[in-house]
């Protein structure tokens, strides 16, 4: 008897876990929708005629019948439900196309889009960085837009200037920028005032900056403050050297063809390492990953942040906390990072038309619906920026808009980092030798030696 | 005992005393590394969103939020995608230690010709990282049809396990043959004193497997991210991971869901230790043999 329960015990449990096994199995050429609203179709999308999966980018259309478009980001589940909210609009005004979202983690998000377009499952539209645009442009992974572009120039008009051309590779269009980021300095107005410091303002020169930073920096009871918690790559370094009348460190945002150490970069490595020796900034090996929440307790003067942080900070900042945003200061003339994450597409979609209105779409309305809900970046498009500057502006921030602003219409802007696929070979030079000159254990003159061995790599990899 | 005798007997007994202080210091200690992460799970947990990062850090949170449980399941569909893990993972645990253990009884007891050699390969295979075949594999489970579904991560599991077929190995060493040769003097076959006479002995070892396997199939996360694409198939490390945004992550949500995440495999360990410890223990014993 006892043998005969045992029997039917294991039966059922491997009938259960077959059961189980088969719902997970199931998706070959079937068309499974996601769901907690990100599904926002209300009527049955023609199928895909894809292989397997449910994510193919072969989404075709016939006849009046509903094209499905395929979104896939890299946001939290939170974000997601506020960008497909906001493509509800699009469906409504579109009724013959229904967007369908594929969220997927950030972490290792390179990965899984590899993976994706290996497979020729990527979604229609997708996330990306612009090094990844880089990448895969360069692969043939990616969809050509620049005919679409060059026929739709009213909306192609309308991103801030220069922040289309990083997107462009060998004149090939393989994606639009979304989202910009900006960098700049948080500082802290009560650190100031104590100082006896004026606040510092668009316009500010790297004179006053340094000066700043040693009358904010301090030690009082055995504990150092810095007067400014940043960690200056020579990307960063080279805002000085431009803005000096110098050359950029590397001479092109998309496709770097050298870089230089120029007489003002030194110049400005030296100013750098002026400061670290007198303890006036925090050295290159200093942990910043928590810096916002001494930010926040009041602790720190003044970082270098991206203006990210300010949603944050506008959220759960203490309410005594008196904190304000400037670009970073110049030399003589204006020029910023450009940095930016935006939408691409692979080479293998059947229906561009239908893609290409959803990526206009996600590209401008959505940011001016989801931006003012959570502004954590300016839109690249022109007209949905001013949808993130409004919210900064009702929290009380205009400041940050207004700096935001300032960075965004500079006339000069450069990379952020080595975007090619070269990078990974280029950047271990960078730190190797980058920490060792800017704490003095290496003599400046490394830094030619350094810009040789990234120039060789840059020379063989074209 | 004359004085000599009485001093020389009591400082052996300080001596103890002071080892024995030594020692329970040393491993309060290990005990208070051990615990303090998991204990600052729980607070930050509790915690709202601006207290995570407070500097200085507080122990005790100002106001308990227990809803921080009920939303941080709630928003990444965390029962649907724990059934999912647990599926997954009984299958994944089922499929490795059946199929290690006939592997090792094979290797162990069964006398084939290149027997010594196909045991340094499965050695041998342990040094391989990785992500060696990871491109490989993929094309493969890709021209199979096989993309957008669990298979990649389950069936892979009923080929063997290279490290748990080692172990067995290992420990049906310290079995004597007679065992064998008893039963297949009765008429026995290999199955049968594998299933009714080793197995049954082999059970620490067994039990460790298990633990190992659930454990790496509970935790597995870059298998699930590349061949899933479905989120109603997500795993749990998948749906975990989706707390994290680009620019903000709740953690204390995040840490809210985790401490469920964890509670499997601390309660398999918690209940399977015994055997663990004696399983890990009789392999390193075999390991001179």
């Amino acid at each position: 008897m006892n043998k005969e329960i045992r029997k039917w015990a294991a039966g059922v449990t491997v009938g259960v876990m077959a059961a189980g096994l088969l719902a997970g199995c199931g998706g070959s050429g079937s068309n499974s929708n996601s769901n907690s609203g990100s599904d926002t179709g209300s009527a049955p999308a023609t199928s895909s005629g894809a292989p397997s999966g449910s994510a193919s980018g072969d989404s075709g259309s016939s006849g009046g019948q509903k094209t499905e478009v395929t979104l896939m980001t890299w946001e939290s589940a939170e974000m997601n439900d506020k960008i497909m909210a906001a493509m509800k609009s699009f469906e409504q005004e579109n009724p013959d196309i229904t967007v369908k979202l594929i969220p997927t983690p950030l972490d290792n998000y390179g990965v899984k889009l590899n993976g994706m377009l290996a497979a020729k499952q990527a979604p229609d539209i997708f996330m990306t960085g612009n090094d990844m645009v880089m990448d895969n442009g360069s692969k043939g992974l990616l969809y050509d837009w620049a005919t679409y572009a060059q026929n739709d120039s009213e909306f192609m008009s309308g991103f801030y200037k220069g922040t289309v051309d990083s997107w462009y590779l060998d004149g090939k269009l393989f994606g639009l920028p979304g989202l910009l980021n900006t960098y700049g300095i948080f500082y802290n107005k009560k650190a100031f005032q104590d100082a006896g410091l004026p606040e510092p303002k668009i316009g500010w020169t790297y004179d006053e900056f340094f000066a700043d930073i040693e009358k904010l920096s301090s030690k009082q009871g055995g504990v150092k403050q810095y007067g400014y918690y940043a960690s200056p790559d020579p990307f960063i370094t080279s805002l000085y050297a431009v803005s000096a009348g110098g050359a950029p460190f590397a001479d092109s945002i998309a496709s770097p063809t050298k870089v230089t150490i120029s007489p003002q970069f030194i110049e400005g490595v030296e100013k750098y390492k002026v400061a670290i020796a007198n303890g006036y900034m925090n050295e290159p090996t200093f942990d910043l990953t928590n810096i916002m929440s001494s930010f926040k307790e009041g602790k720190v003067p003044m970082t270098y942040q991206g203006q990210w942080v300010a949603d944050d900070l506008v959220r759960t900042a203490p309410q005594d906390l008196q904190w304000g945003f400037v670009p970073m200061p110049v030399v003589s003339s204006q020029t910023e990072i450009y940095d930016a994450v935006g939408w691409s597409s692979p080479a293998s979609i059947k229906n561009p038309d239908a893609v290409w209105k959803v990526l206009k779409y996600l590209d401008s309305k959505m940011y001016e619906q989801v931006l003012p809900q959570t502004p954590v970046a300016p839109a690249a498009y022109k007209a949905s920026a001013s949808a993130y500057f409004e919210a900064l502006k009702t929290a009380g921030h205009a400041d940050v808009g207004e700096g935001v602003d300032h960075i965004l219409n500079s006339p000069n802007i450069q990379p952020v980092r080595f975007l090619p696929s070269w990078a990974g070979k280029a950047n271990p030079f960078i730190t190797a030798t980058w920490p060792n000159v800017l704490t003095g254990k290496a003599p400046t003159d490394d830094l030619n030696s350094m810009a040789e061995k990234i120039n060789k790599v840059i020379s063989a990899s074209s | 005992m004359n004085a000599r005798q009485g001093q020389a007997a009591g400082s052996r007994r300080g001596g103890s005393t002071v080892l024995q202080a030594i020692r329970f210091i040393v491993l309060c200690v290990g005990a208070v590394a051990m615990l303090f992460p998991l204990l600052w799970m729980v607070t930050i947990a509790l915690k709202s969103n601006n207290e995570v990062f407070q500097i200085p850090p507080e122990w005790f949170p100002r106001e308990l939020h227990w809803s921080n449980f009920v939303t941080g399941t709630r928003e990444i569909h965390f029962w649907r995608t724990f059934g999912n893990s647990l599926v997954i993972a009984v299958l994944s645990v089922v499929g490795q230690v059946a199929s290690s253990v006939l592997v090792g009884y094979g290797l162990a007891r069964l006398h084939f010709p290149g027997r010594k050699l196909w045991f340094s390969f499965f050695v041998g295979s342990l040094m391989l990282p990785g992500f060696v075949g990871m491109i490989p594999l993929f094309n493969l489970y890709s021209n199979l049809g096989w993309y957008n579904t669990w298979l990649p991560i389950i069936v892979p599991a009923f080929f063997g396990n290279a490290t748990f077929s080692f172990l067995f190995v290992q420990y049906l060493k310290t079995i004597s043959v007679s065992f064998d040769e008893a039963a297949k003097i009765d008429g026995a076959s290999d199955l049968y004193v594998l299933t009714k006479v080793l197995a049954p002995m082999a059970a620490p070892v067994i039990v460790t497997m298990v633990i190992f396997a659930f454990q790496g199939s509970w935790n597995q996360y870059l298998e699930p991210l590349i061949y899933i694409v479905d989120q109603k198939k997500w795993t749990l490390a998948l749906a975990m991971a989706s707390y994290k945004g680009t620019y903000a992550t709740a953690w204390n949500l995040f840490m809210a869901a985790d401490l469920i995440y964890i509670l499997p495999m601390l309660l398999i360990f918690f209940f399977g230790q015994k055997f663990f410890m004696q399983g890990l223990g009789s392999v390193n014993s075999a390991g001179l043999k």
